[in-house]
């Protein structure tokens, strides 16, 4: 059922042509997309709500305590696949869908394997969670869900992935764009360590160390590469210039490429594993300043005299945010897995702010810039509301620093209260009560911000609200006046 | 050996070929080499991209 290219007349300008096989590559996108969003931004609600509910718990033990699907253990692992999987996992999934048939020139390769994939995917996460609610758990950390039913989602991403993967062999480009290569790459690297650390085979230590591999590596290699590919889209997109060094994104991917994958093992740090493998898994992540800086300078260079653009345009806004703070984590990642830091900082709030930071500082304020750029395209309705844009760019990104800045200070307090031999271990737990509630405040901010997202979306997508002729983002402004500052 | 090491380094060796097979393939196509004709085809028809400029 792949769409078919709109007819032009042969001796139609190349510029003609080029805008139908655009045209057809859309078309040829829109239906898995917006199932795959549909579904993200449903996850997104309910990981939320699990995640200030867990947070709540901190201040109230007691709350909800009688009902066992909802204790913390529970809730918690329920936050965290929803938001992980759901969330991010089909939103950036939906994004790589619709962002190769453009670049690649080639309508999406029978779009109804993309839609089952969707299903599956969704499937998966149901009998899953469900599962995880009832008790029934690997045990692992971002492994919870029982590997039977993983097999569901092995067929599900097999599914998407041979979708995107004919569509990349029947390309009508000479060259990959770097986006491309990154998608590439998280198609083929995430099947790898979920198959691998879903296997049954592993014990002891050797569980340990395979379960942090791929605990780190579903964000360095599958969330990660995918967010990145969005932001060499629509930066250079939005603004109407190219990357400033195109060498040095390809820098950065196969630096990322080398690096990244031993990165999982510093989650290990004085714990009973060989230290030569301990030691790789640090230089690894001291590595990856490189892959990150190369980013980093290029973002910043292509955007150098044009960040007045950032008011107007919120693709752009969420977008170059998230691209900032992907350099903020990740050179935070590397300061924490060094031996010294990792000794006060391992087992405290500061990971959790860590991990926050780079699933939704990071991954998450890019999604949100890419569905405001791509959503108006597919249900050809403008975002109804500037002002619900604006409200859920600063909740959002209050939320999350509020949030991390709790952790980081409340994490580090906690790890020098643990190694002080002298204190109780009580004092570990009271030194950081105050901060869980700035934990909480966080994560009540970004809950608020995905709700008006989310009801936003619902708006766009049912073509609620006044028909806008402009972008949302422009109410204030004319278009030469927006014109001007992107020039 | 443990049947669970072996599994870890086959999974290893084939992500490594996968890795230089990619990358080797992408020196040979001009991929490192042509990049200027590589980041333009992140516009299409309806942009009018204007060239990098000096920082």
């Amino acid at each position: 059922m792949s769409a078919a290219v709109p007819v032009v007349p042969v001796d139609s300008p190349p510029s003609d042509i080029a805008m139908a096989e655009r045209v057809a590559a859309d078309q040829s996108t829109r239906r898995p997309v917006l199932l795959f969003f549909h579904s993200a931004v449903v996850w997104l609600v309910i990981g939320s709500l699990f995640g200030l509910v867990a947070s709540l718990k901190f201040q109230f033990p007691d709350w909800l305590a009688g009902q066992a699907a909802l204790t913390f253990g529970r809730v918690r692992t329920v936050h965290l696949n929803a938001v992980a999987y759901g969330w991010a996992g089909m939103s950036l999934i939906g994004l790589a869908v619709w962002m190769i048939p453009r670049l690649v020139r080639a309508p999406l390769y029978r779009p109804g394997l993309a839609v089952a994939a969707a299903w599956g995917w969704n499937l998966w996460l149901v009998l899953g969670l469900s599962a995880v609610l009832l008790g029934y758990t690997d045990g692992l950390e971002w492994l919870e869900i029982p590997y039977p039913i993983d097999a569901v989602v092995v067929i599900a991403g097999g599914l998407m992935a041979s979708s995107v993967l004919v569509t990349v062999a029947r390309r009508k480009t000479k060259h990959f764009y770097v986006s491309v290569w990154y998608v590439l790459a998280a198609m083929v690297w995430f099947p790898i360590i979920f198959a691998t650390a879903n296997l049954p085979i592993f014990g002891g230590v050797e569980q340990a160390a395979v379960n942090w591999w791929y605990g780190h590596n579903a964000l360095g290699l599958f969330i990660t590469p995918l967010a990145l590919a969005a932001a060499y889209y629509f930066i250079p997109k939005v603004l109407g210039r190219p990357i400033q060094s195109y060498s040095l994104s390809l820098v950065g991917f196969w630096a990322l490429a080398f690096f990244y994958s031993l990165n999982g093992i510093h989650h290990l740090i004085g714990g009973p594993l060989p230290t030569w493998l301990i030691t790789t898994s640090i230089t690894a992540s001291v590595m990856m300043v490189i892959p990150v800086a190369a980013t980093a300078v290029n973002f910043h260079t292509t955007m150098v005299g044009r960040f007045g653009a950032l008011q107007y345009s919120p693709s752009l806004r969420f977008v170059v945010a998230g691209s900032m703070i992907y350099t903020a984590v990740s050179l935070q990642g590397s300061v924490e897995a060094l031996r010294g830091f990792n000794r006060i900082v391992h087992f405290t709030q500061y990971t959790v702010g860590h991990a926050h930071l780079g699933v939704y500082g990071f991954a998450s304020l890019i999604l949100f810039g890419a569905l405001y750029f791509i959503v108006p395209r597919l249900v050809d309705w403008e975002w109804p509301s500037g002002r619900l844009i604006r409200w859920h760019f600063w909740l959002a990104l209050a939320g999350v620093v509020i949030y991390v800045a709790s952790l980081v200070a409340g994490g580090w307090l906690e790890g020098r209260a643990m190694l002080d031999g002298a204190r109780p271990f009580m004092d570990a737990v009271n030194v950081t009560k105050p901060y869980l509630v700035g934990r909480t405040v966080g994560g009540a901010l970004m809950l608020g911000a995905n709700v008006i997202f989310a009801y936003h979306y619902w708006l766009a997508v049912r073509r609620r609200g006044k028909r806008r002729l402009e972008p949302a983002w422009s109410d204030r402004l004319s278009r030469p006046v927006i014109a001007g500052v992107l020039a | 050996m443990n049947p669970a090491a072996i599994y870890v380094l086959v999974v290893c060796a084939v992500g490594a070929l996968i890795a230089g097979a990619a990358f080797a393939w992408a020196a040979l196509k001009g991929e490192f080499t042509e990049a200027s004709e590589a980041a333009f085809l992140v516009f299409d028809a309806e942009d009018e991209p204007r060239p990098p400029e000096r920082p």
